[in-house]
């Protein structure tokens, strides 16, 4: 659907089928982005929005298919991986819940996440804190606008600030592809803009991939938008082609259009 | 399962029968010996001779006087002869111990009581005396009772097995190989010793080689049924246990260590509705007090289990781990409540109806008080299936299972729900607990043995579906006791809980396992 | 805890400084280790203040436990992984210096045999394999360590892979505890069936029965209960510590983050197992008595209780935890014994609903209550910590 791309992309996905005892929650999904991009996926409740993400992240197996991640200069599939060494290979997963660690410091929550060359366990056991590590924790600190409340136990921030925080958890992790869902579920009107505009900075140098309903906020970040319906995609497209186009009218806008009403 | 309960319902048919018949047909049996002609070889030719003989008579007289009386078989000369019996010297009691024995056997079949009749039947047929033979093949004749006759037809083989004949006692083994008869076993063996380098004997060695052969292979039958038997009673409790579990931990989260206590709560419950029916109620109603017993523990447990979810198991909701541990605490506390109310070792009787067992083939009994709990395991899955899918309670009860917020804001109310769920689920307990008096004893820590067995139903089954429960609980109470026979029950259970953490490698969820959305939450 | 980990973050500088240890473990040491064997020692047993053969025994005992506590407080305060099962590895450790204490009665049993009394009775004509390095005391120590380790990371592997947490986690581990119970009970395993191993004459060429045996033994306990402290600080205060509260706070975080969970749940089970086995070996010698009803469920779930009660997520309230309730059960356990299940069911409910911190946590509670009423009343403004956080 979409034009064909000269390079390699960074992801693609081809054909992948997730069953769930019979419910196909993925059916022959097929899915490539560039690096670097700011994608906008979109879909109604079931389209298979974050069994999308969760077969990126190694979360769930697809039954069939294949996902390709491009990492330092290879091709790598993702079927083969589990979760945690998905993540080291540069794919870093915001929930759409914020996740972070409550009884850890703010600086504490970075420090852990911070891409290293090993976390396993006997790396992670004797390694010690270094002046670049430092530096790069305060500057992601300063990224999300969280460096005041560096000493501040994770627990005690506010909605908002935990969500930039598990941003910046998953940004110091220095991953190429960046998957968020949901960034801005439950922020005040002025987060909400920050995280805008935090996400198109962030996909300067990096492939972004977001989930969201708020289509308000969608319009307002979106270039490529990639609709799912029913576990495949639906059409692919710049955002005004999309909006315009009637099956995504009949299927997503018209309904979200009268949840805003109600709203 | 309705098969054992027609089994059981035609054998309460056939020992009415037994009994009508026997009113009248034991009377004209007795009769019957009594007109019968004495066939005179030798010896004496009257009866008061024969006494005479016994009393006076040399060694050989005494012989031909019992063997008279034998042929004779003239009941009423019991009583007379036991008296003869308390004068006489050591030999002569020998000689006459097996004319008293037949006698008294020849009294005892033509018995109403049919498990008497067996008796005698197996008595005749052990002590192998020639001059029993007539008597066994005329109660034969009359015999309708099944088990009865198969104890006559063995009896007058066992017999048969001494004869001079070597046709007859061929046909014997045979016959013996065909009844499975564990009784002739060691006989048959004996026989087979006797002859095995006999030539002329061949015929008898064979026939005993094929009849143990055919005997033995019924027995490792019949020990399989047993067993699976036994599994299948096994099955049943830690599923009354494990459903009670699962739903509550399914629905609510809750880990209920004391779960194991409620089921000692429906025992105790159970002694203590029979010992107020001992105290108050007539002798004659004493047996009904079980089906009280039955809703009485169910309502105790729920009780207990209302009060204790109500009180404190409300304040824990999603913190599994620590209702764990406030749970091991109450059960604690209650397990040291009942030693103190009721000392460590109390049993229940059961009901009449319960006791005692239904013979369904040779060498295998079915325990009724088992088949009970059987039944009962039955009757609950069906119960809970019904209000789980069947009742406007059941349909909230799901609904709050899959997401509770959602119910929440449909106006269910949730937190009753959870007070009645735990309730119901203390309740099957409770019944569990009912249904082990029957099998064992009432004591304070009678729970403590299967809660961990069957947490491990729970565990292997997955959370969320019945089905789950339902296959663990049948498979590891099946693999439990045929495990037993060749590791031990100690190995048998280390050996287990092996294959329940591999088994969990391979599906982490359990067998049953919700995928998707909210496998996870 | 969170204090803890606070400081755990400024970058170290000395040794001391980086385990922010306080004054607190300094005199908790010296108590233990120098005034108490004074008071036993020196003082004359009518002084009130000696401390008599027994109580120091008895002290011996309930530090041994606090060493399987910090253990538990490892694996379940910090990690969030509730193991119900540390009495398997106790006795592991505890069974391992047994056999050895077994072999060191030498002919002086009962039956005046070479073997040990029970398998006379059973008839055991000579001694079992796996009976036979125990002779050597270097095998042991190995042994006491290296057993319940070995054996945890078997079982800890299987269990973590699959990903068994939270409650699943403590059921299988309780039904592992249960078994294990059950094999312990065998007497043809030979490990002396329900009757357990007893009887114990010397160790290392010492009786048992003398005092100071048994002060040396306390003493031992009291050293290795330090280490235990500064091990598992060492490991809470490192990164991986961090790791760890991490698993507690949000498992899928940590593994969408690079980390692979269940290794650092296998590396502190494992850890756990040592100290389990550890205060095994530690509590054989002075209690002189090891058998399966020791070790069972019920011993099992009670010592995550005791790290409850103390406090969870603080090493101090593990230790806490496990001397003040076994010190509280044997004065109950003394006077009414049929009141302490109550007790001791009382403390589960007690524990989880009321003060889910536990000691250490009310404690801090008043010491926050102290420090705010001081600060109001010499009101300044500057906030406490307290109030920072």
């Amino acid at each position: 659907m979409t034009e064909p791309h000269q390079h390699t992309p960074i992801l693609k996905v081809e054909n992948v089928v997730v069953d769930y005892d019979g419910f196909k929650a993925l059916q022959g999904l097929n899915f490539s982005m560039d690096y670097p991009e700011l994608r906008v996926v979109i879909g109604p409740n079931g389209a298979g929005k974050s069994t999308f993400m969760d077969v990126i992240t190694g979360k769930v197996k697809p039954a069939e298919g294949t996902l390709h991640f491009q990492a330092n200069g290879q091709s790598v599939d993702l079927t083969t991986l589990r979760e945690h060494e998905i993540a080291t290979l540069g794919i870093g997963r915001k929930f759409q819940r914020p996740s972070v660690f409550s009884n850890l410091t703010v600086w504490e929550n970075l420090d852990i996440s911070l891409h290293r060359k090993s976390k396993g366990l006997f790396a992670t056991l004797f390694s010690k804190p270094t002046t670049p590590e430092a530096e790069k924790v305060s500057e992601v600190l300063k990224t999300i606008g969280l460096s005041d409340k560096a000493q501040d136990l994770a627990g005690s921030l506010s909605h908002g600030q935990k969500q930039w925080l598990e941003i910046g958890m998953v940004l110091i992790q220095n991953p190429k592809l960046l998957l968020i869902d949901e960034p801005v579920a439950g922020m005040t009107d002025q987060e909400t803009e920050k995280t805008g505009e935090l996400l198109n900075e962030l996909a300067v140098d990096h492939s972004v991939i977001v989930i969201e309903h708020d289509m308000e906020f969608v319009r307002s970040i979106a270039k490529m938008v990639t609709v799912l319906h029913e576990g495949s995609v639906l059409i692919e497209g710049p955002m005004e082609e999309v909006q315009a186009d009637p099956k995504v009218m009949e299927i997503y806008l018209g309904r979200a259009a009268e949840a805003d009403d109600s709203a | 399962m309705n098969n054992y309960k027609s089994i059981q319902q035609t054998c309460w048919i056939v020992t009415f029968f037994a009994f009508f018949l026997l009113g009248i047909g034991g009377a004209s049996l007795v009769q019957a010996a009594e007109n019968k002609e004495p066939v005179t070889i030798e010896g004496p030719t009257t009866i008061e001779q024969a006494f005479e003989n016994l009393t006076t008579g040399d060694r050989s007289d005494k012989k031909a006087a019992i063997h008279f009386l034998m042929q004779h078989r003239d009941v009423s000369l019991l009583p007379k002869l036991e008296e003869i019996r308390l004068d006489v010297d050591r030999r002569t009691r020998r000689l006459l111990t097996p004319l008293i024995k037949l006698l008294s056997n020849q009294i005892n079949l033509a018995s109403p009581n049919s498990d008497v009749r067996r008796g005698a039947a197996r008595d005749i047929g052990l002590r192998g005396s020639q001059d029993a033979l007539p008597l066994l093949e005329e109660a034969l004749a009359k015999e309708s009772a099944k088990w009865v006759r198969y104890e006559m037809e063995e009896a007058i083989s066992l017999i048969r097995l001494e004869a001079e004949d070597q046709s007859i006692r061929v046909a014997a083994i045979q016959k013996l190989g065909e009844l499975r008869s564990a009784n002739a076993l060691p006989v048959l063996t004996e026989i087979l010793q006797a002859t095995n380098n006999e030539p002329d004997q061949q015929a008898i060695s064979n026939a005993a080689t094929e009849a143990i052969d055919h005997i033995e292979s019924w027995q490792t039958f019949a020990h399989a049924v047993e067993t699976t038997l036994r599994g299948i009673s096994l099955s049943s409790v830690l599923l009354i246990m494990a459903m009670g579990l699962a739903i509550v931990f399914g629905l609510m989260g809750v880990i209920n260590m004391a779960h194991g206590e409620m089921m000692m709560v429906g025992g105790y419950a159970t002694f203590v509705i029979q010992e107020l029916f001992r105290a108050y109620m007539p002798e004659s109603m004493f047996d009904y007090y079980y089906a009280i017993a039955i809703p009485g523990s169910f309502l105790a447990a729920g009780l207990i289990g209302y009060i204790l979810e109500v009180t404190l198991i409300r304040f824990l909701y999603g913190r599994p781990l620590e209702t764990l541990l406030l749970t091991w605490g109450v059960g604690l506390i209650m397990i040291q409540s009942a030693r103190i109310t009721f000392g460590d070792l109390t049993s229940v009787q059961a009901p009449a109806l319960l006791r005692g067992s239904a013979q369904v083939a040779v060498g295998i009994q079915l325990p009724y008080n088992r088949i009970f709990v059987v039944i009962l395991a039955i009757v609950a899955v069906i119960g809970i299936y019904w209000i789980l899918f069947r009742t406007p309670a059941g349909l909230r009860v799901r609904a709050v299972m899959q997401n509770r917020e959602m119910s929440s804001c449909l106006g269910i109310p949730t937190r009753k729900l959870d007070s009645l769920t735990f309730a119901f689920g203390s309740g099957m307990a409770g019944l569990a607990g009912s249904a082990l008096t029957l099998i064992g004893n009432v004591e304070p820590e009678m729970g403590r043995q299967y809660i961990v067995d069957s947490f491990m139903v729970v565990v292997t089954g997955g959370v969320g579906k019945l089905a789950g429960t339902i296959s663990a609980a049948f498979g590891l109470g099946m693999l439990n006791k045929y495990l037993e026979p060749f590791a031990g029950a100690v190995y048998g259970k280390v050996f287990i809980l092996l294959l329940i953490i591999l088994f969990l490698q391979y599906r982490p969820a359990g067998l049953f396992a919700m995928k998707g959305r909210y496998a996870d939450s | 805890m969170a204090n803890e980990t606070l400081k755990g973050q400024t970058m170290g500088t000395g040794m001391l400084k980086h385990l922010g240890l306080g004054p607190g473990f300094f005199i908790c040491g010296l108590f233990l280790l120098v005034v108490f064997p004074i008071l036993n020692t020196l003082l004359p047993e009518t002084s009130i203040f000696h401390i008599s053969d027994f109580t120091i025994n008895l002290f011996g005992k309930y530090l041994a436990y606090a060493i399987l506590a910090i253990g538990i407080d490892l694996i379940w305060g910090y990690t969030g992984v509730l193991s119900l099962g540390q009495g398997v590895f106790f006795a592991l450790g505890a069974y391992s210096m047994g056999m050895y204490l077994m072999l060191g009665i030498g002919t002086e049993g009962v039956y005046e045999s070479a073997l040990p009394d029970f398998m006379v009775w059973n008839q055991v004509k000579e001694l079992p394999l796996f009976w036979r390095p125990y002779h050597s005391f270097a095998f042991t120590v190995i042994a006491v360590f290296l057993v319940p380790m070995i054996f945890a990371t078997a079982f800890g592997f299987l269990a973590f892979r699959s990903r068994i947490r939270g409650v699943y986690f403590a059921i299988i581990t309780q039904a592992l505890v249960f078994s294990a119970w059950l094999v312990f009970n065998r007497n043809e395993t030979n490990l002396g069936g329900t009757n357990g191993l007893t009887d114990f004459k010397q160790i290392f060429g010492f009786r048992l029965g003398d005092p100071s045996t048994q002060l040396a033994l306390y003493m031992l306990t009291v050293v290795f209960l330090g280490i235990a402290y500064l091990l598992c600080r060492a490991i809470i205060q490192s990164r991986v510590g961090r790791v760890l509260i991490a698993i507690r706070d949000g498992e899928q975080r940590v593994l969408f983050s690079g980390y692979n969970p269940p290794n650092y749940k296998l590396f502190v089970f494992v850890v756990a197992a040592g100290l389990a086995g550890l205060a095994g070996a530690l509590y054989v010698p002075q209690v002189g008595i090891i058998t399966p009803s020791q070790i069972g469920v019920l011993p099992s779930i009670e010592m995550a209780i005791w790290v409850a009660v103390g406090g969870r997520g603080t090493l101090a309230g593990a230790v806490v935890g496990a001397v003040g309730v076994n010190w509280f059960r044997s004065q109950l356990t003394g006077s009414v014994p049929d009141l302490w299940p109550f007790f001791m069911g009382g403390l589960f409910v007690l524990v989880v609903m009321f003060f889910p911190d536990g000691l250490i946590g009310i404690l801090k509670q008043m010491k926050a209550k102290v420090s705010a009423w001081r600060q109001s009343k010499s009101s300044t403004i500057e906030p406490s910590e307290a109030q920072i956080r």
